[in-house]
């Protein structure tokens, strides 16, 4: 969407239920049914909505939460609630929820029109599309054109340059797509939530295609033994969306939740 | 590596969406690929026609153009959208000094200049986007000419520049390049005209060429922000 749909876009972090389906509409887009090829992973996907934890997350944290902080889309591990934290893990995160809590929430990388990193583009309700191409998985995230490479059957490096989306290599294992990933700026944030992550995390995603092609399911584990006393793993879904476009995304066009000097941000 | 799978639905077949392992003969027998990273050897920062010409500026466009050299040259703020992140737009970010990343799959050829990862979308084969709706990087669908892929873009929004010299342009502008390959594939021909009466007072064509940066296909992460603060 250009300059005339601008404030659908602004909206974006408040107002999850904004549909760019909608907006694709607007243009003669052929629609493309789910493809079945478990190794062609190639179109657009669109977080799947929310596992609300309200129930059980909210009242875990004791502090009476309203009901506009938002639900953490990630922080749920296979049979956990809250993901095992270390101190300083913890410490962490009751620093940003109570932030949010107090309604002078803390700054992020995407308030300020950074990346949103890694695993967050991967859930994040804005559209991915991803492209294939020799030796390369490309991943193009709608927000301010945040692109996450997965370098297909390297060796991971020894070392790797810190940056939001973190580096990636990955193979097949039959119809799966592990990837490993490190080298993830800790200035990143797990989930709107703001669970937190050091910079000793380490990833490892299986990546497959599940119900026909009309859904991607990413199962991920979460390794950092600053954060969290044991790996975890969370299981994130994207559902096929039907040939839609991703939109473009500017986001330092009239940028309104820009962070102030204290850390906190515009945004209310 | 990547396996063609044959389903007895034939769903991957419907409107053109063919198995990866097809597309990839497909494209392999008839079109040149132009997948790989792609940088001008010299940056171009006033671009000329290939009549080696200033553009044919109409009079108010003139002006607008004039001052922003002058402001550039007194060292004045001229307010190139790029200082304060904004996309390069089309063409402009082909003769950036940037590599370019181009990935050609999925009936589209995305481009992804590394400058702040600014991401253009061509649609090969598709209708032009009919929205009227003015976008940074514009809408852009492409054709095949036997070996020349024919990319137009419309729906340009008018602040961005054409180039660092600060050529403008209207909400109206239409460009069409003609990409072409040759030298062994080394070489990328941007063939790029402009069509754009409000602004100029008759279409023009300047011509850039693309090395291809051999080694493996990547982009560092370039992160331009107005607001570092956080």
């Amino acid at each position: 969407m250009g300059r005339k749909h601008q404030a659908a876009i602004r909206a974006a972090l408040a107002a999850v239920a904004v549909s760019l389906a909608g907006a694709g509409a607007s243009q003669a887009q052929p629609a493309k049914p789910p493809n079945p090829d478990p190794h062609n992973l190639q179109g657009t996907w669109m977080a799947a909505s929310r596992a609300h934890l309200t129930h059980d997350f909210k009242p875990h944290l004791g502090r009476g939460a309203p009901d506009d902080i938002p639900d953490s889309e990630i922080t749920w591990a296979i049979g956990d609630v809250m993901p095992p934290f270390t101190a300083w893990g913890k410490a962490k995160f009751d620093s940003n929820v109570d932030a949010q809590i107090n309604n002078r929430p803390h700054a992020d990388p995407s308030t300020n029109c950074m990346p949103h990193g890694l695993p967050r583009l991967m859930i994040a309700p804005y559209g991915v599309q991803i492209v294939q191409t020799k030796g390369l998985i490309t991943l193009m995230h709608a927000v301010n054109h945040n692109v996450r490479f997965i370098h297909m059957d390297e060796p991971m490096p020894a070392k790797v340059p810190i940056t939001f989306n973190g580096y990636s290599v990955g193979h097949w294992e039959g119809d799966t797509l592990v990837v490993h990933s490190k080298g993830i700026s800790s200035q990143g944030v797990i989930d709107q939530l703001g669970t937190p992550h050091s910079d000793e995390l380490q990833t490892t995603e299986r990546i497959r295609k599940i119900d026909g092609g009309k859904q991607l399911e990413d199962m991920m584990t979460f390794d950092d033994p600053k954060a969290y006393t044991r790996p975890w793993t969370a299981r994130l879904i994207d559902n096929w969306d039907n040939g839609h476009r991703i939109s473009e995304y500017v986001c330092e066009e009239n940028n309104r939740n820009a962070s102030l000097p204290d850390g906190t941000t515009t945004a209310r | 590596m990547l396996k063609s799978v044959a389903t007895a639905g034939a769903a991957a077949c419907v409107l053109g969406f063919a198995s990866l392992g097809a597309a990839h003969a497909a494209l392999a027998a008839d079109h040149p690929d132009f997948t790989g990273l792609w940088r001008v050897q010299a940056f171009i920062p006033a671009i000329k026609t290939d009549q080696g010409a200033v553009p044919p500026l109409k009079p108010e466009a003139k002006k607008v153009y004039d001052q922003r050299i002058a402001d550039r040259a007194a060292k004045r703020d001229v307010h190139d959208p790029i200082d304060a992140c904004l996309p390069h737009g089309v063409p402009r970010l082909m003769f950036a000094p940037y590599p370019v990343l181009m990935l050609q799959a999925n009936g589209q050829l995305d481009m992804i200049q590394e400058a702040n990862h600014t991401t253009r979308l061509v649609y090969i084969g598709q209708p032009p986007v009919d929205d009227d709706d003015p976008k940074w990087l514009g809408d852009s669908t492409g054709r095949w000419e036997g070996k020349t892929l024919v990319v137009d873009t419309i729906n340009n929004d008018h602040r961005t520049w054409l180039d660092a010299a600060g050529l403008p342009h209207s909400d109206d502008m239409k460009v069409t390049e003609r990409l072409t390959l040759s030298d062994g594939d080394k070489v990328l021909t941007d063939a790029i005209t402009i069509n754009d009466p409000k602004t100029y007072t008759a279409p023009w064509t300047t011509t850039v060429r693309l090395r291809r940066t051999p080694g493996p296909l990547e982009l560092k992460e370039n992160v331009c922000t107005r607001d570092h603060r956080m």
